[in-house]
C-alpha cells in the first residue's frame, strides 16, 4: 500500500494524434516506485467535477523523476486536464494498484487496444531494459485519420524507438491490418512460436475477451488490466469492481486495489 | 478550548467522523490519515452473510458530486470480526459498525453478532440504503417499519444504537421519531439522495443498478435542512452528514443542530480531509471564543 498524493508540476501536456494529449509529470516518488500496469490518479481541482482520474502509467522515469500519462479527452474532467500548462500543479495519487507480471518468461507479446496502450508502452520498456526476451507488440487502433487529416498511430514510434516495431491493426484499414489487434496476433503468429509464452492486453473489453479466447486456445499465460468507473482508486468505495472466478462460484473483485491487471482465466466477460 | 463531544455516553475526542462506505474500514486510508485523530471511524455496512452487491458500474461522477449503487457488497460479519475490527481496534479512535439487512431478524441477528465479539463502540442501523431490493432503504421510509428494525436491534444489544435515516421520505422527523421512540439513542442523517444519470451516447442509464444514491457537496443544502428539521423534533443527538467537504461545511451542520459530523464522499475527493476539517473546527472555535462544541449548536437552538 505505498502510496503517495503529492503535488506535481506538469512538465509536459501536448497535443498527440486526434484527441489524445501527452503529459508529463514531475512526480519522483510515483516514478521512482511504480511498476508497469500500475496508475495513478489525477485531482482536477475543479468543484464541480469532484472525482480523481485514473490513468495508466505510460513511462516513468527515475532519473528525471518524472511520470508519463497519454490520455484521451472524452469528456469534461479531460477536457480540464488538457488546457491545463506546463508548470500548473495538480495533485497525484499512486502509484496504484497490482501491475503485470514480468518475470520468469522469455516470450512476451503484448496486445494493446485504442486507450488501453499507454500502460503497455511502460511495459514495454521495462521488458526490454531488463532483456527478458523476444517481445512481439500487437496495436489497434480504430482510425489514424481525423477530420480527413491523416495522424501516425499514437505511441507507435515510442515501441520502435525501444527497439520493438509494433504491428498495427486499425478498425477501418487506414493503417496496417483491416481489423483487431487480436485478430492481426492470430494472422502473424507462429504457433510453434509460442512456447512458454506469456501475453500482456489493456484495452477494450472486447478486445481483452478476444485475447483470453486466444490465450486458453494457445494454452498461454496472461494477463489483462480492465477498466471500470471508479471513485476513490484507493478500494474504501467498492464501486470498480469486476466479476471474477472465486472457488467454483463468483465474486466481485476491486479493479483499483486487486487489480487493474488479472489473470485472464480468473476474470468473467459474460457483463 | 476542547473540541471534544459526548453522545449517548460514548466521549469523542472532536465532533468529526467518517461516513459509513466512504473509508473502508480505516486501513485504506492509513497511508494518509492518522486514524488516532479521527473522532471515530464507522465502517463500510456488513451483514450477517457476505453480500455481492450490484453489477457494474457502480459509480459515475455528476455535477458536484457522484451517484453510487455498490448494493453493500461485503463480506459478512465473521470476516469483519476477524480482519477488519482487529485492524481499527489498534487505533485510539471509536469505531462504529454500520450494519445492514434484508430482514428485520437480519438486522438484529448482525447486532448480536458484534455485540457479543465486542471492540465495536457504536452500533449504525442503516435502515436508508437506497440500492438494494429488500430492507435499507424499505425500512427507512416508513415509520411502522423503521420502528421494528430499531425495537429489534435494541432487544439485542447494550451498545449505543443509532438509526442511520434516508432523506427519500415525505417527512424525515416522523421516521426519527419512531427511531427515537423505540429506543435509538442517536439519529444520523442523511444518507444519499435517490438519483440517476443517462449516458447522452449510448441512450442508457449509466449505472447497472439502474438509480443510485447522490452524495457530494450538490446535495449539502438538502441534508442541513433535514439535521435542522430533526434535531427539533427529536431529543436524541444527531449526527449530520451530506457534502461535508471542508470545515466550513462541517460547522453550519454543528449550527443546524448536529453533534457530531461524517464527512462522506469528501474522502473521495481527498484523502486528507478528515483531519483538515478537524484542524479548521478548532481554529474557528479559538477565533469566535468558543470553548466547546455544544456552543456553537447553541447559537442557533
Amino acid at each position: 500500500m505505498d502510496k503517495k498524493r503529492i503535488k506535481a508540476i506538469i512538465t509536459v501536456n501536448a497535443h498527440m494524434a486526434a484527441n489524445m494529449f501527452d503529459m508529463r509529470l514531475s512526480a519522483p516518488f510515483i516514478a521512482e516506485t511504480a511498476v508497469a500496469g500500475q496508475f495513478v490518479t489525477v485531482y482536477l481541482n475543479d468543484g464541480a467535477r469532484l472525482l480523481p482520474r485514473p490513468f495508466g502509467v505510460c513511462g516513468a522515469d527515475r532519473r528525471t523523476g518524472e511520470i508519463r500519462i497519454v490520455y484521451g479527452v472524452v469528456g469534461e474532467g479531460t477536457r480540464v486536464l488538457s488546457r491545463m500548462r506546463e508548470d500548473d500543479e495538480i495533485f497525484v495519487m499512486g502509484p496504484i494498484g497490482v501491475g503485470f507480471p514480468t518475470e520468469g518468461r522469455e516470450r512476451h507479446i503484448i496486445i494493446g487496444g485504442g486507450a488501453g496502450i499507454p500502460p503497455l508502452l511502460f511495459l514495454c520498456q521495462r521488458l526490454a531494459k531488463a532483456n527478458a526476451g523476444n517481445i512481439d507488440v500487437f496495436l489497434g487502433y480504430r482510425t489514424v485519420l481525423t477530420d480527413g487529416h491523416r495522424n501516425g498511430a499514437f505511441l507507435a514510434n515510442d515501441f520502435s524507438e525501444i527497439g520493438v516495431v509494433p504491428k498495427i491493426a486499425t478498425d477501418d484499414g487506414s493503417l496496417g491490418f483491416k481489423g483487431d489487434a487480436p485478430s492481426l496476433f492470430v494472422k502473424e503468429i507462429e504457433p510453434a512460436s509460442l512456447r512458454n509464452a506469456r501475453v500482456y492486453a489493456c484495452g477494450p473489453n472486447g478486445m481483452l475477451k478476444a485475447v483470453a479466447r486466444l490465450a486458453r486456445k494457445f494454452d498461454l499465460d496472461c494477463f489483462i488490466s480492465v477498466e471500470e468507473r471508479m471513485a476513490c482508486g484507493l478500494g474504501a468505495c467498492v464501486g470498480c469492481v469486476v466479476k471474477v472466478k472465486d472457488k467454483g462460484e463468483w465474486t466481485y473483485k476491486k479493479v483499483c486495489s486487486n487489480g487493474p491487471v488479472f489473470s485472464a482465466e480468473e476474470v468473467f466477460f459474460d457483463e | 478550548m476542547n473540541s471534544g463531544v459526548a453522545i449517548a455516553g460514548v466521549w469523542f475526542k472532536n465532533p468529526v467522523i467518517t461516513a459509513s462506505g466512504t473509508f473502508g474500514h480505516g486501513e485504506e486510508y492509513a497511508d494518509f490519515v492518522d486514524l488516532n485523530k479521527l473522532g471515530g471511524v464507522t465502517v463500510k455496512g456488513v451483514s450477517t452473510e457476505p453480500w455481492k452487491g450490484n453489477k457494474p458500474p457502480r459509480v459515475v461522477e455528476t455535477y458536484g458530486g457522484m451517484l453510487n449503487a455498490v448494493g453493500l457488497q461485503n463480506p459478512g460479519v465473521k470476516a469483519f470480526l476477524q480482519k477488519d475490527l482487529p485492524y481499527l481496534r489498534r487505533f485510539d479512535t471509536n469505531v462504529i459498525v454500520n450494519i445492514c439487512g434484508h430482514t428485520v431478524d437480519e438486522y438484529a441477528a448482525a447486532a448480536r453478532m458484534i455485540s457479543e465479539a465486542g471492540g465495536a463502540d457504536m452500533l449504525e442501523v442503516n435502515i436508508s440504503c437506497p440500492n438494494i431490493q429488500d430492507g435499507g432503504m424499505a425500512f427507512g421510509s416508513d415509520p411502522a417499519a423503521a420502528a421494528r428494525v430499531i425495537k429489534a436491534v435494541r432487544e439485542t444489544t447494550r451498545l449505543p444504537v443509532i438509526a442511520k435515516l434516508s432523506p427519500n421520505v415525505t417527512d424525515i422527523t416522523e421516521i426519527a421519531k419512531a427511531a427515537e421512540s423505540e429506543g435509538a439513542d442517536c439519529i444520523s442523517l442523511i444518507n444519499t439522495v435517490l438519483g440517476m444519470k443517462i449516458d447522452v451516447k449510448t441512450k442508457k442509464p449509466v449505472l447497472g443498478n439502474v438509480f443510485g444514491g447522490l452524495s457530494g457537496p450538490a446535495i449539502k443544502p438538502i441534508a442541513v435542512r433535514m439535521v435542522w428539521q430533526t434535531a427539533r423534533a427529536v431529543s436524541a443527538p444527531i449526527i449530520g452528514m451530506g457534502g461535508v467537504s471542508d470545515a466550513e461545511d462541517a460547522i453550519e451542520f454543528l449550527l443546524a443542530g448536529a453533534s457530531l459530523v461524517a464527512v462522506g464522499s469528501a474522502n473521495f475527493f481527498n484523502p486528507t480531509v478528515t483531519v483538515e476539517i478537524i484542524e479548521g473546527i478548532e481554529k474557528y472555535m479559538l477565533e469566535n471564543g468558543f470553548s466547546n462544541v455544544a456552543e456553537i449548536r447553541a447559537q442557533t437552538v
